[in-house]
């Protein structure tokens, strides 16, 4: 199979002044994916080239990077998708930490903000916190986030606004007020319904079309809004 | 208790919108489409503005394009983080613009009931 040329954005602050691309020339094979691609240049030719990585099977949000110009899982990229040139850079807009690292304590301290987890003062029931199919349905897509931060870093009004929550967070905020057996409705919207949280969001939509698990992050922020504004206006 | 903040301000920039395409609507069909061959004069607007609808009309049009503009301002202001105190002041100084605004066009637009 022909060969490929992977361009590689390195940086490391300790000894770098500032970024640069480095370019490898590399075995092809079929069915090779990016992250493949990257795991060659650290075993046979760069052992300091940093990346993330853990599942490979794009469910675990690791390895989110920006390959040819588009937000990209690289376990689930197949090079021959691509052409043989590629284009690999952290995710933009978030600070470096290596060549493909990125500072990630951000975006997961905002995703914590807004309590991502059941919240409900009434006494657990004997058997279990019933669910219908109809009601575990609809929150299927949202529940499919692996937190890769595509999404994040995606977001302009994440770059211009270092305290607003960005789309992560605020889909899974309405992932939760969307869950029957969650009781923390007036709680999150109280924690998301700020000048810094649902109003910063002005369905650009980068968001989903940056989302490699193709989740429709602006409809789910848009409907929190709606619930804001219904509880203003008297309704639930 | 109800501790949102800015969901009135979103609520009120889509009211506002829904509004001004209506009015616009208006404005537009009595001002280039009613006679398409008349031009926009001096005696044709002062004729238009005796009458109390299209007074009525007219100021509705500047509250909303006013709030609309001025509330559109101060989201695109507040997209860039700035501190609550700011936010708050910004809130007061677009909110007197506006007042200040709105008073000076609708003294003009009622310039011609007393003629």
């Amino acid at each position: 199979m022909q060969k490929i040329t992977l361009n590689v954005y390195r940086f490391d602050p300790d000894l770098d002044q500032e970024p640069y691309w480095k370019s490898y020339e590399l075995p092809g094979r079929e069915g090779v994916t990016v992250l493949e691609v990257l795991f060659e240049v650290l075993e046979h030719h760069d052992g300091s080239l940093a990346f993330r990585y853990s599942c490979r099977e794009a469910i675990c949000g690791a390895c989110a990077m920006y390959i040819n110009g588009s937000h990209r899982l690289a376990c689930k990229t197949q090079v021959s998708h691509l052409g043989r040139v590629l284009w690999v850079s952290p995710l933009p807009h978030m600070r470096v930490i290596k060549d493909l690292v990125v500072d990630m304590d951000p975006f997961f301290e905002k995703y914590k903000l807004i309590k991502p987890y059941l919240l409900s003062n009434s006494k657990p029931p004997e058997k279990e916190r019933y669910q219908s199919p109809d009601e575990r349905r609809y929150i299927d897509e949202m529940i499919s986030c692996i937190l890769c931060g595509s999404c994040y870093s995606s977001c302009p009004s994440v770059w211009t606004g270092e305290h607003y929550l960005g789309p992560a967070a605020l889909m899974w905020a309405y992932r939760f007020t969307a869950d029957g057996r969650d009781e923390g409705d007036a709680e999150r919207l109280n924690l998301t319904a700020q000048e810094g949280g649902l109003w910063r969001c002005h369905t650009i939509f980068n968001c989903t079309e940056a989302c490699p698990k193709n989740i429709n992050l602006t409809h789910s922020i848009q409907q929190l809004k709606k619930k804001a504004a219904a509880r203003v206006l008297g309704g639930k | 208790m109800n501790g949102m903040k800015g969901v009135w301000a979103w609520l009120g920039q889509r009211v506002s919108g829904v509004v001004l395409v209506f009015l616009l609507g208006i404005h537009l069909w009595v001002l280039h489409f009613v006679d398409p061959g008349a031009g926009v004069v001096f005696q044709g607007v002062a004729i238009r503005l005796r009458s109390v609808f299209f007074i009525v009309v007219d100021l509705a049009l500047l509250a909303f394009s006013l709030y609309h503009g001025l509330n559109g301002l101060r989201t695109v202001i507040l997209d860039y983080s700035i501190s609550e105190k700011a936010a708050r002041k910004l809130t007061w100084v677009l909110t007197a613009v506006g007042v200040a605004a709105f008073v000076y066009g609708a003294l003009g637009l009622m310039a011609f009931l007393s003629v």
